[in-house]
């Protein structure tokens, strides 16, 4: 699993193609972030302005294996103050693909708290989206270093 | 598990995408969690979330895959 998973990794950089390597070379990269990412968190928002408040998003600042990086979205906040979440949702902003994951949570759900493991192509910027019942958006970001990028660096 | 970026190395051809795309929660048949995944989401997918129990039930957890095959794992809760 290990070994397909590092293809995956070398295989997307390339995918990715001349932008990242250059963004690599000129060194600036840790501010990358795809025009996927753009289009996708466009998509995502339909317009609406997200809140930068009430959400939390816990990563390691440096990820040894960019494989397996633990990841914890906690909009908890918001619904101490009375604000329903229906779901969360995860992006990568320097991945060949900027979606992660996206959780449904329900009235069930006792908080909107998750936690789960993710796969981080380089060091990147990682975003949590958070969406309220009211149609609202919360949002933050935290920047992730990754010392081997899956295998490839 | 499949990316969909990998290539077939005699070929060039891409290999289609073959991941567990979904996983949903439910707690006496209703809906209570459910997650979309994408190929970022790590193998063997770990998720913890939280539930509030409304009293002693049975869980139901299934996941899907790509080719729409589903694993289903049930388990039940007592309250005392």
């Amino acid at each position: 699993m290990i070994g397909k998973s590092c293809l995956f990794l070398i295989s997307a950089a390339n995918v990715a193609g001349l932008a990242g390597l250059l963004a690599l070379g000129a060194g600036p990269v840790l501010a990358a972030v795809s025009e996927k990412y753009e289009k996708a968190l466009a998509e995502a928002l339909d317009g609406a302005t997200p809140t930068k408040d009430m959400i939390t998003l816990k990563m390691p600042e440096i990820a040894e294996n960019g494989n397996v990086v633990a990841i914890t979205v906690d909009a908890s906040a918001a619904e101490a103050a009375g604000k329903a979440v229906t779901s969360l949702q995860v992006f990568a902003t320097d991945n060949p693909w900027p979606f992660v994951a996206t959780f449904h949570l329900s009235k069930l759900s006792g908080k909107a708290e998750v936690t789960s493991r993710m796969r981080l192509a380089r060091s990147q910027k990682v975003v949590a989206l958070a969406k309220l019942e009211s149609g609202d958006y919360l949002m933050t970001e935290t920047f992730v270093k990754v010392t081997i990028g899956g295998c490839g660096g | 598990m499949e990316s969909g970026v990998r290539k077939n190395s005699k070929t060039g051809e891409l290999i289609p995408r073959d991941i567990i795309n979904k996983f949903e929660a439910k707690f006496e048949g209703e809906e209570f969690f459910s997650v979309t995944m994408h190929p970022a989401v790590s193998a063997d997918p770990y998720f913890a979330f939280h539930f509030k129990v409304p009293g002693p039930g049975s869980f139901t957890f299934k996941w899907t895959d790509d080719a729409g095959e589903s694993w289903e794992l049930s388990k039940t809760i007592a309250v005392s």
